[in-house]
């Protein structure tokens, strides 16, 4: 076999936290070619990150991490110690959130100008200019700061500064994750670009088996710290051998069998009406809201998608009553809610309850789970019986009863606590949920888990969802109708295969295309 | 997927197990015991020593020694019995201006942060001309309208000393009333004032305690500034007095300055530490 650029053996990571010793990476194997681009997938702690961050020699000194194994770089030995020589010189990173790794007070031309010197003391300033070409920014964007660039432009000057480095290796940690998918589909591109011109090797880390199948060549599934399963993209993702990978296979493919559209009865439970939101005014009043019209009936699930901006995370807002529109009707239970006093909007809108993106923020920390759920019980006029909670918590699948009353929700884990908001609005007796990005930053088999709960709960109780997400597949495979926010409209909205098979609008066409999905 | 929760015996314990926990680590136990001495002394030192205060030893300026362990001051008066009486006028000075300054400062902030824009700019204006306010001139202005007096002077200090708080407070509320629990709250019904102080004042208190206790040890120093400046009734004993009266004769009985320095040094560094213990009992996820 030829010597591999990078070839890791039983590489581990081990934490020290007290007298407790937590093992973070346990034994990893893990080879990159010349040029080979290589993905890892995995979930949340299971060791993806640590590895890139060990190899990198970037853990935190804090938790007194202890690496141990092989490295070998051309064949040639690398001591652990010496990490940190390696570097910069053959490996390079770029991160999920550009934002915190730029200095917000230095102009990013200046930022990329100081890596260039430390590897090539002699390159002029023009050097700048030709990497921010490289990533498709232009020359004047040197004299920005981090604050005044877009996710995407901000992305690319971390490229640039990868680049900058001249190393062999560039280290992905979920790149695009914070970002929407047109940007994330541009940037992938031009990962995919320079790695070709320049014969870098990637070694892309991400959750998503979308992302991974279109960029690399072979893939290592990672699972509490272990590589559990590892080859070329292809088999991998076509004939799993693991049952973790399989189900991962199934949480993340699009396999949407389309939902038929229900046939209502009555009237619908939710209507909006020409509503629009202007904030600021005078020249800085920006439209975030344009002419809504929008009807959400009993048992159905109808989904917001977009991408950040469009105004979707303002809609629910608008919907919730958290903020009144300037324009149009919010009507729910033929109640117009913008047009109530306050203390009969505080009677209607109880009919109607959010689930928030992120459930660490969802709940008063102050408040155990008895607490939690005993004052959305009052709002129903329930009696707060103990009985009742473990109740709602078993239809959440919060098995095990009583002990869960008196613990806090930032003891649970982030998809227990997405289920306790569930519970909490299922307590309200609620008929309308809005959910906005409820799932986004649940690993996938808590997603499919919660999906499931969702359609079970929708089909025992004929609750209606608002649903608002930024991936397009999700909203396939859960609502029975799309309606696709851009820029303050909706510009296309109906049931949701079609939308997603015959869009219309050339944004949802776009939008469509731009999502990574698992190809089988 | 069974969701399960680490299984921690029986969980209607778990947070006395945790406030057993905080306390019965030694800085705890070191803090709240030294307050606890403190206050003892300033209540029962005074009832033991009744009448003594201004007594006169047979000696001037006698160091530290079995007879009076602390030594004696420039008129013979017994250095630790003055203490003794001092710690009532520093501790009550101390903790009664820290406790009206935060209750002040607490709902001040809270109503600036959670109030409209209009409200906010009002408020924090007005607490900015507090803040600016020379303390002497202040103090001097009420002594001179009023006359000295212990009750004035916690108010003195106790005015000077909530914007601090109501800084914090405003900044504390600012953050959290964008929490979506906050909206969750909202969203049940409940009306804007039961959401400020049911569900996001409690939250804002832990950092305002532990400002709470450092102002304990700024008005025991605060109160010390103004006796230097006879701005204190003059037959009122405290720390303040004692070490600024013991500075003149620092050569001739270096006690006279370092026991009441070391007292107010004891005391606020008490306080502070015992600050740092309430936020952590006041902030549900310390245990993390």
């Amino acid at each position: 076999m030829e010597t591999a650029f990078l070839d890791v053996e039983n590489l581990g990571v081990t934490y020290r936290a007290g007298d407790r010793s937590v093992v973070a990476v346990g034994g990893v194997d893990i080879r990159i070619g010349q040029g080979e681009s290589v993905g890892i997938v995995g979930e949340s702690g299971s060791g993806k990150s640590t590895f890139a961050r060990a190899i990198m020699d970037l853990l935190p000194a804090s938790a007194q991490p202890a690496i141990t194994g092989t490295i070998r770089l051309d064949g040639k030995d690398v001591k652990i110690a010496d990490l940190h020589r390696v570097r910069g010189r053959d490996f390079a990173m770029v991160f999920q959130d550009p934002l915190s790794y730029l200095d917000p007070l230095m102009r990013v031309g200046d930022q990329i100008a100081e890596v260039v010197h430390v590897h090539d003391r002699k390159a002029g300033r023009d050097r700048v200019g030709e990497l921010l070409e490289m990533v498709q920014l232009q020359r004047t964007h040197a004299r920005f700061y981090p604050h005044e660039l877009s996710g995407g432009m901000r992305q690319r000057v971390m490229i640039a500064m990868a680049l900058a480095c001249k190393a062999r290796l560039l280290i992905a940690d979920e790149p695009t994750t914070a970002l929407d998918v047109t940007t994330q589909k541009e940037i992938l591109l031009l990962i995919a670009r320079l790695r070709r011109d320049l014969g870098m090797s990637l070694l892309l880390i991400s959750h998503d088996l979308g992302v991974v199948s279109e960029m690399c060549e072979r893939v290592y599934v990672m699972l509490r710290g272990k590589v559990i399963e590892s080859g070329p993209v292809r088999d991998v993702f076509r004939t799993p051998r693991h049952d973790y990978t399989r189900a991962l296979i199934a949480a993340g493919s699009d396999q949407a069998k389309p939902l038929p559209v229900p046939v209502h009865d009555n009237g619908p439970i939710l209507t909006l009406r020409g509503v629009g939101k202007t904030f600021g005014s005078g020249a800085s009043a920006f439209r975030v809201l344009d002419g809504i019209d929008l009807d959400l009936h009993q048992g159905e699930t109808v989904a917001l998608v977009g991408e950040s901006g469009s105004g979707k995370s303002t809609l629910a807002r608008v919907i919730l009553s958290l903020i009144a529109p300037d324009q149009g009707d919010v009507t729910l239970n033929g109640q117009v809610l913008n047009k109530l006093p306050a203390a009969a909007l505080q009677k209607a809108r109880s009919a109607m309850y959010p689930v928030f993106q992120d459930s660490s923020e969802a709940f008063n920390p102050r408040r155990n789970i008895r607490g939690v759920l005993s004052q959305a019980l009052d709002v129903a006029g329930v009696p707060a019986r103990d009985a009742a909670m473990t109740a709602l918590l078993e239809q959440v699948q919060l098995r095990p009863g009583q002990p869960y009353l008196d613990r806090f929700a930032h003891e649970l884990s982030g998809g227990q606590r997405q289920r306790l908001a569930i519970a909490r609005a299922l307590a309200t007796g609620a008929e309308v949920i809005v959910a906005d990005e409820p799932l986004s930053g649940a690993d996938l088999s808590i997603r499919a888990l919660v999906v499931d709960l969702l359609r079970q709960l929708q089909a025992d109780r004929s609750l209606a969802y608002i649903f608002i997400t930024h991936d397009i597949w999700l909203a396939h495979s859960f609502a029975h109708r799309i309606a696709v926010m851009y820029k303050g409209r909706i510009v296309e909205e109906g049931p949701a295969d079609a939308i997603i098979r015959h869009p219309k609008h050339d944004y949802t066409r776009k939008l469509v295309a731009a999502a990574p999905v698992l190809k089988l | 997927m069974q969701s399960s929760i680490p299984a921690s015996g029986p969980d209607t314990r778990v947070r006395d197990r945790r406030l057993v926990r905080l306390l019965s680590s030694s800085v705890a136990i070191l803090s709240f015991g030294v307050i606890l001495v403190l206050l003892g002394c300033a209540v029962i030192g005074p009832i033991v020593y009744s009448g003594q205060e201004l007594a006169l030893t047979s000696a001037s300026l006698v160091p530290p020694s079995g007879q009076s362990w602390l030594g004696t001051d420039e008129l013979g008066r017994d250095v630790f019995v003055q203490m003794l009486f001092g710690s009532r006028t520093s501790l009550l000075v101390g903790v009664a201006a820290a406790v009206s300054a935060t209750l002040v400062g607490i709902a001040i902030g809270a109503i600036a942060g959670f109030g409209s824009n209009r409200v906010d700019t009002v408020v924090m204006r007005v607490t900015e001309i507090f803040q600016v306010m020379p303390s002497f001139v202040l103090a001097a202005v009420i002594v001179a309208l009023w006359g000295p007096g212990t009750m004035r002077i916690i108010l003195i200090i106790a005015i000077l000393s909530w914007p601090q708080t109501a800084r914090l407070m405003r900044g504390e509320v600012l953050r959290i009333k964008s929490l979506d629990y906050v909206n969750a709250a909202r969203c049940l019904g409940m009306t804007e004032t039961q959401i400020l102080w049911r569900e996001v004042v409690p939250n804002a208190l832990a950092p305002v305690l532990t400002v709470g206790t450092l102002i304990v040890g700024q008005a025991i120093l605060l109160e010390a500034g103004l006796a230097f400046f006879g701005l204190t009734s003059p037959d009122v004993a405290s720390w303040g007095k004692m070490l600024n009266s013991g500075q003149r004769f620092f050569y001739q009985g270096w006690w006279l300055s370092v026991f009441p320095g070391l007292a107010i040094f004891v005391t606020v560094l008490a306080f502070n530490l015992a600050g740092d213990k309430v936020a952590e009992i006041f902030n549900p996820r310390s245990e993390d």
